[in-house]
């Protein structure tokens, strides 16, 4: 179908526009890429969970856990004592931070190797342990280190190892390294740390207590179970907390993967303009070819086929730099998942067949559906039209009419969804693009008129060449309106998606300024026993600043004109107050506003000698 | 004795007009006219007549809005655009006003890409055909040349032999020499004239040109949309 000398027309056309070939290319490219990185640092973060969930909970198919987050170790004791459940594993589980190992958290199991043959396998089959746990028992502060942990720091049987726990230093002694066996048992215990129930209470400071205790039961045992534990703890299926964990981490990443799809959006975009734009700018060439003898159907085959060829390498390319982009991807999106979900140890992305696929695919399904509309009209008008820049023309403008309505209608519908189905993702999603889309189908004429007032402004400031500018853009619309369209979606996402995370941080700030009302916060490390008393030995100020009402803490909460410690406002609530106290309270006020500056819109709704109430309305 | 002329070109009723700014602008209307074989027609008249939208329709790469147009006995407008595409390829040749070459390809590839699309019989003798045609027109030497290299007239004389390449029985030429100055335009004619008479083909030339309109058996003018014999 496609004749030896028709191809070379094409590849000759390429070559002979080699910017343009690369910026096409690297607009595949970087469209594809931007979705493989994600997708890996996915694909990676859920795996790795996955996978260190199932090796945690092993074949356990229930836990006990502690309504307050511990169990008190007893009930482990008469567990096995006096209801005779051999099935059960006391399991501590902890954070650490390893300052020796470039300061990375660690998770701490603590077992008790005797009973954990029935629920890991890393520990071996039938009662056969791959490591000599007697050191456990007699050798304190010992570690089981992972063989995969252990060889990237050269952490040898023998060492020690510095670990941070409640900001205590401890060190720990490497009393074996574990290999279990298999890669996916490796990757799973990456990053993880076994020692002895006792030595991981007293690392955790966790003395008579344990995190969960796992258990393999039978429907009777179950029953019996829930009959005889007491009301402190509960008895839970063995997958609960993971999925719940599971659920909140599958939510960020449904975001970062409609985040991912929307650089795809934008990047078909870019792929849409600089493919159809290669085939505009040869109307005439294909116009003549049609009047040479070449059939509408041998013209669209070719453009396809060179559409096909630039997006097959474009998303190659895309792949590998999306492999690339996804190293620093996973680093990213397991920084964050530690932060907030859970700890995860992943560290590579390996690229699995599905995301090559689904990038090869979607880069090359977007430039093909680019080149096919130019494709089809060059195909199909009279060669005569194809080879006349100025029908090309003026068929566009023609379309103008359609293309805004269809656009308008497309903002309409998508503001329907967004509003009508706020909780939905792919609603919110769907409604986004058709905004996206119509919008796009606007170009062309708000062009038009923008550069109708352009011109006439142009021309009057800098004359025949103004208006020349502008109309060259209005003329040139088959080329000018996809451009301005794909520049202009690329800029407003780029907008929306900043103003969208500054308003997430900046609700996040509100609220810790809202929970977080002191100015220090204390805690202990080691337990304290009587805080009051240690509190109380804290040197105190011996007077108050001048114009300070001596229990008038610094700040005071600005917005509601709240003195915290005095607790001299209450909006909902006002009472009398002593004049020292209102001034003190006015103070507190007016020393907060202009430290924050938030008040220079707010009045005290009344004002009086006994006191001050603050709008609640002019409050947050 | 001559040998009797038979029909190659027959317009029945032919119109066509185009909206240019919402207005419609009649350029052809209900044109009759029959041109035979052998023949070399001159087809003049003042700027924006129609001549050249005459040869496209004639040629098939553009589509009137009523009327017939009968090439070789075969209805034109009557058959789909790809059939239209295929009659053209095998029956027509086409020289533009601008040469309309393709840049990417070689002389020699432009004047046999008609063959190579057209297939068959065509396709299997190009090689020998595309190099006779370059000889003829005094292009041999210059194959591999792109069009860009080359001058206007020698663009055109490409033109012309890829219009050949298909030995069609009609040629259609669209003010040949209209971008060319006086001695390559003499030079396109004198070429245009010999290989399409010696071999019995038959020419339709648009041209402003008296000169050019003085080598023509026949000569019509377009005048309100209408093809006239020229008086003079």
């Amino acid at each position: 179908m496609l004749t030896r000398t028709l191809l070379l027309t094409g590849v000759r056309d390429m070559q002979r526009r080699p910017v343009q070939l690369v910026l096409m290319l690297l607009g595949v490219a970087l469209g594809v890429a931007v979705v493989v990185a994600i997708d890996l640092a996915n694909t990676s973060a859920s795996r790795g969970f996955a996978l260190s969930a199932e090796t945690i909970v092993g074949r356990a198919t229930h836990q006990i856990r502690g309504n307050s987050g511990v169990v008190p170790e007893g009930i482990y004791r008469q567990l096995r004592t006096e209801l005779g459940l051999r099935a059960a594993a006391p399991v501590i589980s902890g954070t650490v931070l390893a300052p020796d190992l470039d300061g990375q958290p660690l998770r701490i199991m603590g077992i008790d190797p005797s009973a954990e043959a029935p629920f890991r396998n890393f520990l071996g089959t039938g009662g056969a342990l791959p490591v000599d746990f007697t050191g456990f028992y007699t050798q304190p502060n010992s570690v089981v280190v992972p063989i995969g942990l252990a060889q990237r720091y050269g952490l040898t049987p023998g060492g020690q190892l510095r670990l941070l726990a409640n900001d205590r230093e401890v060190r720990v002694n490497v009393w074996a390294v574990l290999d279990p066996g298999t890669d996916g048992l490796r990757r799973a215990l990456d990053g993880m740390l076994l020692m002895d129930v006792s030595t991981a209470q007293e690392l955790l400071g966790m003395q008579g207590s344990l995190s969960y205790v796992d258990l393999i039961a039978a429907q009777p045992e179950l029953l019996l179970l829930q009959k005889w534990l007491p009301a402190t703890v509960r008895l839970a299926p063995a997958t609960e907390q993971t999925k719940t964990i599971g659920n909140l981490a599958d939510a960020f990443q449904l975001n970062l993967s409609a985040l991912s799809l929307l650089a795809l959006v934008v990047g078909m975009f870019l792929i849409y303009n600089t493919v159809m734009f290669s085939v505009v700018q040869r109307r005439a060439v294909l116009g003549t070819l049609r009047a040479l003898g070449a059939t509408g159907q041998q013209l669209f085959a070719l453009v396809m086929l060179e559409a096909a060829v630039i997006s097959a390498v474009g998303a190659a390319a895309g792949v590998g730099l999306g492999w690339v982009l996804g190293q620093s991807a996973v680093r990213l999106v397991t920084q964050t998942i530690n932060d907030l979900y859970y700890v995860s140890t992943v560290r590579d992305a390996p690229l699995a067949a599905f995301t090559v696929a689904k990038g090869v695919l979607l880069g090359i399904g977007a430039s093909l559906f680019a080149a096919a509309l130019p494709a089809y009209e060059a195909a199909r008008v009279a060669p005569v039209t194809a080879m006349r820049r100025s029908s090309l023309e003026d068929r566009v403008r023609g379309q103008i009419p359609l293309l805004s309505l269809i656009g308008a209608l497309l903002i309409g519908c998508g503001a329907g969804v967004l509003f009508g189905v706020p909780t939905s993702l792919v609603a919110g999603f769907a409604g986004m693009f058709m905004i996206v889309l119509g919008a796009a189908l606007l170009v062309p004429g708000t062009t038009l008129l923008l550069m109708h007032v352009a011109g006439f402004a142009l021309g009057r400031i800098v004359g025949t060449l103004g208006r020349m500018a502008a109309r060259s853009v209005s003329k040139s619309l088959s080329r000018t309106a996809v451009a301005i369209a794909a520049l202009m979606v690329a800029v407003s996402v780029t907008l929306a998606v900043s103003i969208m995370t500054r308003s997430f941080r900046d609700t996040v700030i509100n609220w810790l300024e809202l929970t977080l009302s002191a100015d220090l916060f204390i805690t202990s490390s080691t337990g304290w026993s009587s805080p009051s008393a240690q509190i109380s030995s804290l040197p105190r100020r011996s007077s108050a600043p001048p114009g300070r009402h001596p229990r008038c803490l610094p700040r005071c909460c600005p917005a509601c004109a709240r003195c915290l410690a005095c607790k001299a406002w209450r909006p909902s609530a006002p009472q009398p107050l002593s004049a020292s106290l209102a001034r003190c309270a006015w103070q507190c006020l007016m020393r907060a506003c202009s430290a924050t500056g938030v008040c220079t819109a707010l009045k005290p709704a009344r004002r009086s000698r006994f006191g001050m109430r603050c709008r609640p309305a002019a409050c947050w | 004795m001559p040998a009797p002329k038979t029909e190659v070109v027959r317009l029945e009723k032919l119109s066509k007009h185009y909206v240019e700014g919402g207005q419609l602008r009649p350029i052809l209307d209900a044109a009759d006219a029959t041109f035979c074989t052998g023949e070399l027609v001159a087809i003049r008249g003042r700027s924006g007549t129609g001549k050249s939208t005459l040869l496209n329709l004639i040629a098939g790469i553009d589509e009137p809005d009523s009327g017939r147009i009968f090439v070789e006995g075969q209805c034109v407008t009557d058959l789909s655009a790809r059939r239209r595409t295929e009659f053209r390829r095998d029956h027509i040749g086409f020289v533009f006003q601008f040469f309309n070459l393709i840049p990417t390809l070689t002389v020699y590839e432009n004047v046999a890409l008609p063959a190579e699309l057209a297939g068959g019989a065509h396709a299997r003798a190009v090689t020998t055909r595309a190099l006779q045609l370059l000889e003829e027109v005094g292009l041999a030497a210059r194959r591999d040349a792109f069009p860009d290299k080359l001058s206007g007239g020698e663009q055109q004389r490409v033109a012309i032999a890829r219009a050949l390449v298909c030995d069609p029985r009609l040629v259609l030429a669209d003010e040949p020499t209209g971008n060319l100055d006086e001695a390559n335009s003499q030079l396109v004619m004198d070429l245009l004239d010999r290989v399409t008479r010696r071999d019995g083909r038959s020419l339709l030339i648009v041209t402003h040109s008296r000169r050019v309109a003085a080598l023509a058996d026949r000569v019509f003018n377009i005048t309100h949309g209408r093809l006239e014999p020229d008086a003079g």
